[in-house]
């Protein structure tokens, strides 16, 4: 029964009625149970406010509730105004701006003033007495439980459920079954295709230029100072049929350092040109553009977590979470000058997938 | 007998008898009457931590209000358009018509960009009070029997909004979005024996294709919404059942709760507290700008949109060659909309 602990009773009869619940005894389990219990004291006296009080108080707060809700009417207002006064003038992106914070601020106002109007009309002037109502166990009583277990076994005894196994274990069998339809409905989500075999295979082939990413001019071997760094992607790609998948695994960065500052290792001795090394772009961590490019150190950085691959050993790691090196590019020049591939990648680029031999 | 006329039916006002004949019309058919008497006057305990999990919910309402609006102009389509819109700096570009609808949105439609900016703070908002609601249970202990069901739906719901907020960061298919649907690829092929297969399936093919936008798009706004609604009615059902819990106090014990009742005082404060919280996030929305996916431009997976100035000067000697945009290629061929912010560490 809720109860109210002050000096006006009124809410007496309304409310939950939890009179026939006792009060539920806890186990203290492994807590600390204090010996000396500091005994409850009970509620403290009511304190009343000064709109319980002061009528002229109480009526001054009316007016500043209502001020608050004819604020919220005049910022509604305001707003349907800004949308009209400040429209969206194409290519001015101040008139955006304008419309953006006008529009914002008048529905600000709209709804600002119906909460803050609606919060202190509940503090001030509503009924301010805390009101006490009994907790009971969430546990159902003896009765209903009992109850509840005998529809469990009347449902049991009248279907047989328990009783004829083969009938239920049939029904089971039959309920696991079914959803396999459902997944082999998936298998078009994708085409046809052997998705490792894409994998391992990307835009590149022997003898194919190197151009510049994203304008597709071919670059010579004079093109690049020492130090200096491009974005490559393979010639022909900007016209490929899936140029943006293909060019999520083709994007290699193209660094020219001093050829005796690399240290090659064996069956690798041809992969560069003067120096000229091409690594894949793609991090072996989870796949991101390795965008970062260090001119005084030769590392490169993948500026989604941080992984640091050195140029001069070949993109070894030297820091973050990626695993393995970045993917070589084999390169060469051709009679005109050119960088060309003289090969795809030797092993599948970016990041680790279960098919993937080591 | 179908009335509840009382002998003063003639004293009422017009007012309270339309009042009544109403309550009685819908009373006669639900008897909504034994829901009002055994909620109405439901005692909620008063502390200023308890407002954490009103904060989600009513930042949860904010995110279905404004994405109905977003979704009216949203286009999930990978299609490849030349944007045509009013934003200068990228007219004429190759994007997906997922990303030019979301330019139009920002640029061509009144109070567009209002919306998706109180979108994407209600749903940081959503996220970041639901954290810290979690935490006042953890601490207070509330997540104890009987409400260990309800901690555990609390905890899904934690990961469906995850799951929201990927989602939605995804679909205006921007150099944002797809550099993390590309790490997310990078998680799934991942997965020990079955990722490679689970990442073509889920991406139509090689990453990134053209279904993910609106494969994306149906979870986001249908699927994981109409999930999260569900938990969250069962999660304020358990919380009816097992009653608030409450801070040490005079007069507390562990058999009462103490507080106001849900009808007028703690309806006019969480109804009043709605409005408050959809005013604050209207008003961060308004005068904070955020996600700016007209300066990322659209998604190339040899790009990558953030540029973290820690070194401080572009002259130090270990300062990295920017290769985040192609504003600085020898060749001249700036993309416009990328180059804005050109920056170097």
């Amino acid at each position: 029964m809720a109860d109210d602990h002050g000096d006006t009773a009124g809410s007496k009869a309304a409310g939950k009625d939890v009179a026939q619940h006792s009060a539920p005894a806890y186990d203290a389990g492994t807590a600390v149970v204090a010996s000396e219990e500091v005994p409850n004291p009970g509620f403290p006296p009511y304190r009343p406010r000064v709109t319980d009080l002061d009528p002229k108080v109480d009526k001054q707060q009316e007016r500043r509730v209502s001020a608050l809700f004819f604020v919220s009417i005049i910022g509604s207002v305001l707003a349907v105004a800004a949308y009209i006064v400040f429209p969206i003038i194409p290519g001015d992106m101040d008139s955006v701006r304008n419309n953006t914070l006008f529009l914002g601020l008048g529905i600000t106002l709209g709804l600002l003033g119906i909460g803050i109007g609606a919060v202190h009309w509940s503090k001030a002037l509503m009924e301010g007495h805390d009101l006490v109502e009994q907790r009971h166990s969430t546990r159902g009583s003896e009765e209903t439980r009992a109850k509840a277990l005998e529809v469990f076994t009347l449902g049991n005894k009248e279907s047989g459920f328990g009783r004829r196994t083969m009938l239920r274990n049939t029904l089971i069998g039959a309920l696991v079954v079914t959803p396999l339809p459902a997944i082999v409905l998936f298998r078009d989500l994708a085409p046809a295709d052997d998705p490792v075999k894409l994998l391992k295979h990307t835009f590149w082939e022997p003898g194919m230029r190197l151009t510049r990413d994203p304008s597709g001019t071919p670059i010579k071997a004079s093109d690049l100072t020492l130090g200096s760094a491009f974005q490559v992607i393979p010639d022909g790609i900007n016209d490929s049929e899936h140029r943006i998948e293909e060019k999520a695994k083709a994007a290699v960065l193209l660094v020219r350092l001093k050829p005796e500052e690399l240290e090659i290792s064996e069956g690798r001795e041809n992969w560069s040109y003067d120096g000229i090394v091409a690594y894949s772009k793609i991090c072996t961590h989870v796949g991101c553009p390795v965008a970062l490019y260090e001119q005084q150190t030769h590392h490169l950085l993948c500026p989604c977590h941080q992984s640091q691959f050195d140029i001069k050993r070949e993109a070894a790691v030297i820091f973050g979470p990626a695993k393995r090196p970045l993917p070589q590019l084999p390169i060469s020049v051709d009679s005109e000058g050119y960088l060309i591939a003289t090969s795809d990648f030797m092993e599948p680029i970016g990041p680790s997938f279960w098919e993937r031999q080591l | 007998m179908t009335t509840t006329q009382t002998p003063d039916a003639q004293s009422k006002s017009r007012g309270q008898r339309f009042t009544s004949a109403a309550a009685n019309y819908i009373d006669e058919r639900t008897s909504i009457s034994g829901l009002v008497k055994e909620v109405g006057r439901k005692i909620f305990p008063d502390h200023w931590s308890f407002m954490l999990g009103e904060v989600a919910l009513y930042s949860f309402i904010v995110i279905l209000l404004s994405g109905t609006f977003l979704t009216f102009f949203f286009q999930a389509s990978m299609v490849e358009v030349h944007y045509d819109g009013s934003y200068a700096p990228l007219k004429g570009i190759e994007m997906s018509a997922a990303m030019a609808s979301t330019l139009d949105i920002s640029f061509d439609i009144r109070g567009g960009l209002l919306m998706r900016q109180v979108h994407h703070w209600a749903a940081l908002l959503f996220v970041a009070s639901i954290g810290l609601h979690m935490l006042r249970v953890y601490f207070t202990g509330a997540f104890r029997k009987p409400r260990e069901i309800n901690w555990f739906i609390g905890f899904v719901l934690f990961i469906l909004a995850m799951a929201e907020g990927f989602t939605g960061y995804s679909l205006p298919d921007d150099l944002l979005s797809g550099n993390g649907l590309r790490i997310i690829d990078g998680m799934v092929k991942g997965i020990p024996v079955i990722g490679t297969w689970i990442s073509y399936l889920l991406f139509g093919g090689e990453f990134p294709g053209v279904d993910i936008v609106s494969r994306l798009y149906i979870l986001h706004i249908m699927l994981l919404p109409a999930i999260i609604i569900a938990a969250l009615g069962v999660h304020m059902l358990l919380l009816v059942i097992n009653k608030h819990t409450q801070f040490a106090g005079p007069g507390h014990t562990n058999d009462n709760v103490v507080g106001s009742p849900v009808m007028p005082g703690f309806a006019a404060k969480a109804g009043g507290f709605f409005f408050i919280v959809f005013g604050v996030i209207t008003l961060i929305a308004s005068t904070f700008s955020i996600n700016p996916v007209w300066v990322y431009g659209p998604y190339d997976p040899s790009l990558f949109q953030q540029v973290l100035n820690l070194t401080g000067t572009s002259d130090s000697p270990t300062a990295p060659c920017d290769l985040f945009r192609p504003g600085g290629r020898p060749n001249g061929s700036v993309s416009p909309g990328r180059s804005t912010s050109l920056r170097r560490w």
